[in-house]
């Protein structure tokens, strides 16, 4: 066992392919063999026809030999019609010099032979090269469907095999997305337990242990949604909700997490604003759009958050100064574990679920969310758009503006 | 007074483990990106490196590489919340010294930055 390890490893090392790559090998393998055993088979089959054409003439043969022994022996001549039911014999004068498929109708009418008819030969010939070409074409469609079985089930494997370590580093992520918060309340849980610490120290790093348990909260919360909406077992409980009121009370709470001068808003010019919305599913996008804001921020973050309602719907704008994004990746940016990792800054983390999951929510809850940014360094706005309640069926909106 | 310098991104990992370390009685340096500590070991010193993997810019081994790179030879402990092996064996065969997984234990974190004291002298 040691010693075949041996070998796969020079092995390995001289073609320059590590062990992983044993589903090409295995693939390739098993497609050559085969090919080999469907080429062997064909020739088989050709070798087949070619003795059974061989044995056909052969008799074919033995029969004018039969017939010419019993005409030669007949004393009256032999008549043309006398192998009217023989249709692959032909009774005709020998010809001279002689040709090595008549034969004579020895002893009493040496001038007559008889040979095989040109009918049956030809009938013969195109019977044996149809079968040749039938044993050929065979082999070579089975050999096409060995090819494209092959080749569909490679990408199969190919298709699991990305699939497994997709997963494999989503979980990853998730597991270091776990871990980090543990890490800093459990040293500030030991650390209070070894220490007293003054009001003043301990106030900040209450708020930072606060701060991790809420990123461990929101993390469960996502996970769980994404789920339950992959499952199909997410229910929304959408009505109409206050929105004005909500968001401020909303951004309020995100002191914690932002100091309050990096936050700008014109929610307070609005009054009252009726949408249809689960106030819980607002509460976890605009969670991970903030989060999102937060986390990429390689400055200090500016957010702005603006509401404008337009045509039956209420747009919520996020807009940040972080580090954005190209253009043309304003779509995958929502795709589930997806992280443009090429243009975010370098060593962040995150599961890549928190946008995903914001979309599905939104166009669960029948309206739409949607990136966009400048390029690069030019930072991101984030639009989410929900329809606005209306307080009877052909009324107009509630909202009233100050 | 041994010095520890410390590269954790994470503020509240980071902010413990500065206070624990200072009531041990190490002297403590801290960033929290690569690049800044790279540019206070051009001329500054200190006699264990405690570096975490996942960092902004520039991380965690890109900077062991770089520290090792310049001559440097001081113990490092890489710390890092990920579990693969590849990166763990990647990661002390480029020069590090040791290796802690997170969440760590904040005494088994000081008994192992002794150790690796005590190794250095």
């Amino acid at each position: 066992m040691r010693a075949l390890r041996g070998i796969r490893e020079r092995l390995g090392a001289t073609l320059g392919w590590t062990w992983t790559h044993r589903h090409h090998v295995l693939f390739g393998g098993s497609l050559f063999f085969l090919t080999l055993l469907m080429a062997w088979w064909t020739l088989f089959l050709k070798e087949s026809v070619d003795r059974e054409r061989a044995d056909s003439q052969q008799i074919l043969q033995l029969r004018i030999e039969n017939y010419a022994s019993v005409l030669g022996h007949q004393l009256v001549p032999p008549q043309p019609d006398v192998l009217d039911s023989e249709k692959n014999i032909s009774l005709l004068a020998c010809p001279d010099p002689p040709d090595p498929f008549t034969v004579q109708l020895s002893p009493h009418h040496p001038t007559w032979c008889l040979t095989p008819s040109e009918l049956s030969i030809s009938s013969m010939d195109r019977q044996y090269r149809l079968r040749n070409a039938m044993v050929f074409g065979e082999g070579a469609l089975s050999f096409l469907l060995i090819l494209v079985t092959g080749l569909m089930l490679y990408r199969l494997l190919d298709a699991e095999k990305r699939a497994s370590q997709e997963l494999q580093e989503i979980w990853s992520r998730v597991t270091h997305e776990i871990k980090t918060p543990i890490t800093g309340i459990k040293a500030l849980l030991q650390t209070l337990e070894k220490q007293e610490l003054s009001p003043d120290e301990l106030r900040p790093l209450l708020k930072l242990g606060m701060r991790e348990v809420e990123r461990q909260e929101k993390l469960a919360e996502n996970l769980l949604i994404g789920q339950r909406l992959a499952r199909g077992f997410y229910q929304l409980q959408t009505s109409r909700l206050e929105l004005v009121a909500f968001l401020r009370n909303y951004l309020e709470h995100q002191v914690i997490r932002i100091p309050r001068e990096q936050v700008s808003s014109n929610v307070g010019g609005f009054e009252t604003l009726l949408v249809q919305a689960d106030p819980n599913a607002l509460r976890v996008i605009l969670d991970n759009l903030v989060e999102n804001s937060v986390k990429y921020s390689d400055k200090k973050l500016l957010l702005q958050v603006f509401i404008e309602e337009l045509d039956g719907a209420v747009m919520i704008h996020l807009k940040d100064n972080g580090p954005g994004f190209e253009p043309s990746q304003s779509r995958k940016v929502f795709d589930a574990y997806k992280r443009l990792s090429a243009e975010l800054p370098k060593g962040k983390q995150g599961t890549g679920m928190g946008l995903h999951i914001s979309r599905r929510l939104a166009v669960e809850m029948g309206g739409e969310l949607t990136a966009e940014s400048a390029g690069v360094g030019f930072g991101a706005t984030f639009t989410l758009t929900l329809r606005v309640a209306r307080s009877d069926p052909g009324g107009s909106s509630d909202k009233e503006k100050k | 007074m041994a010095v520890v310098m410390l590269v954790e991104d994470e503020e509240l990992i980071s902010t413990m483990v500065e206070i624990n370390l200072k009531r041990e009685g190490f002297d403590v340096v801290s960033f929290g990106a690569s690049e800044p500590a790279l540019e206070y070991l051009e001329t500054g010193s200190c006699d264990v490196i405690l570096l975490d993997i996942m960092l902004p810019g520039m991380n965690g081994p890109e900077a062991l590489k770089e520290i090792r790179g310049r001559g440097i030879t001081t113990p490092v402990l890489m710390l890092t919340a990920r579990h693969d092996l590849d990166l763990k064996v990647g990661t002390l065969e480029s020069g590090a010294d040791d290796y802690l997984t997170k969440p760590f234990d904040m005494d088994e974190l000081l008994a192992r930055i002794r150790v690796l004291l005590r190794r250095k002298d």
